[in-house]
């Protein structure tokens, strides 16, 4: 009787054992998943950041140049102001469009540099498109990885055992992927300045 | 009934919990040398042995007491059946698999080839791409990279002496950046007397490189196949001596360069 009794406590203290091994190994994956999300997030906004700097150099390097210089100016700080405000709002659907509209600036001022026979011959030209290509696939790099991530979350908290864990943790039922639009390109189609082609 | 459910329960919830923990790799892992990578088999010896020794030496260098970091430089070429293919690869992602530099202080230098996978000798070369880890943004910028690449890899029809040649300039971009050590080296020595005359098992840094130096290098001495003969036995089946190279555990958020010649 009292062997059997042993059996029966052990039995239930291992039970209880693998499934509190179980359960926090799955909220540690809920977490991680979530806080790799964060951690693209972040890559997303600091390449944004650095693609906003290079425009403003790229828009300054064009003054004189030509004629509508200010709309480029303008298109710039348009994407600026509504990439900052939708940060504020945390509202990624409206942050990916601000992004859209900083694509879209670049690709103007990129065609600007082209129809510029002038400018196309400056050193500098070459060394933009270097730095804009850089910049560009670290931020398409950055999306794609934040969207893997969201991807990753996603799966975890609808498929089983995950959606237990999402249920019982109060995790967030799913997060937006960062949506490019079709007028904007992941990397600008750049002629390479100094290679000849 | 009610236990054998909760059994069978606890079990689903044990293997649903299991799959999918198993660590899925895209890509191929370094080879031994880990420096050099030739999947397309392009780069000739004398080459390869110039990579893995300078990388090497920049290793070492970057890794002393008052350093402390890891610096990695790797080198590697593809042969792809067309140009679009190149789009699936994801650089970074190689980068952060095979995880180049401690601190994430490396750069990866990849070769494409487009032609038959399965006859790399007849592929063509068509692009070359740059990674950056993401400490050796702060030192080495795509503009950087651009540049060098416009002296070495675009001014010569040679595309074994344009790749020392790169690997030379990068090596003294990164001693000169981020040690303010200046690195200096005779690139007409090297074309005309290293590369010619390179002899591939002269170079050995393990006991089996010293053993095949041996067997099949013409410059190996008759006496040392003999002690080699006599000694031979005992040293194989060992074990030892295989050095391996591996990754310092960088990673790069895929800061890049992509040139075409």
């Amino acid at each position: 009787m009292k062997k059997t009794g042993l059996i029966i406590i052990g039995s239930i203290v291992l039970v209880f054992v693998i499934l509190s091994t179980i359960l926090i190994s799955g909220y540690n994956r809920l977490i991680e998943a979530d806080e790799n999300i964060n951690l693209e997030y972040a890559r997303i906004d600091y390449s944004l950041q650095r693609r906003y700097d290079t425009l403003t150099q790229l828009a300054n390097s064009i003054n004189g140049f030509q004629a509508h210089e200010q709309a480029y100016f303008d298109a710039i700080t348009q994407a600026r102001e509504a990439y900052a405000s939708a940060f504020a709002n945390n509202d990624i659907a409206a942050m990916a469009e601000a992004d859209n509209l900083q694509s879209i600036a670049l690709s103007n001022l990129i065609a600007a540099f082209e129809q510029n026979p002038e400018l196309k011959a400056t050193e500098a030209y070459g060394d933009y498109n270097d730095a804009v290509w850089g910049i560009e696939t670290a931020l398409s790099d950055a999306r794609r990885k934040y969207n893997e991530a969201i991807n990753e979350y996603n799966l975890l908290i609808r498929k089983f055992p995950g959606l237990i864990y999402a249920d019982m943790f109060d995790f967030e039922q799913e997060d937006d992927y960062w949506k490019v639009g079709e007028n904007a390109t992941d990397v600008p189609d750049i002629v390479f300045g100094n290679t000849g082609n | 009934m009610k236990a054998r459910i909760v059994f069978l329960l606890i079990i689903a919830f044990l293997v649903s919990t299991l799959i999918g923990c198993g660590d899925k790799k895209e890509y191929p892992d370094p080879t031994r040398k880990f420096y050099v990578n030739d999947f397309a088999d392009k780069l000739s010896p004398a080459v390869e042995s110039t990579i893995v020794r300078e990388a090497e030496r920049l290793f070492e260098y970057s890794t002393d007491e008052v350093t402390q970091t890891g610096i990695q430089v790797v080198f590697v070429t593809f042969t792809v059946e067309s140009e679009e293919d190149i789009a699936s690869i994801y650089l970074s992602d190689l980068y952060n698999q095979w995880e180049i530099g401690t601190d994430d202080l490396g750069i990866l230098i990849v070769y494409y080839y487009v032609g038959n996978i399965d006859d790399p000798e007849s592929s063509i070369y068509t692009v070359y791409d740059f990674v950056l880890g993401y400490s050796m943004e702060q030192y080495v910028s795509p503009v950087d990279l651009g540049n060098m690449f416009d002296e070495t890899m675009k001014v010569t029809e040679d595309e074994q002496l344009g790749t020392a040649h790169l690997l030379y300039e990068i090596l003294q971009e990164i001693y000169w950046e981020i040690y303010g050590v200046e690195f200096t080296y005779d690139l007409d020595y090297y074309a005309n007397t290293y590369l010619p005359y390179y002899d591939e098992y002269a170079e050995y840094d393990d006991i089996w490189g010293w053993i095949l130096y041996i067997i099949l290098s013409p410059s190996s001495s008759w006496w040392e196949k003999g002690i080699l003969a006599l000694i031979g036995f005992a040293i194989l089946g060992t074990g030892g001596g295989l050095a391996r190279n591996i990754g310092g555990g960088g990673r790069s958020g895929g800061m890049s360069l992509r040139r075409r010649k």
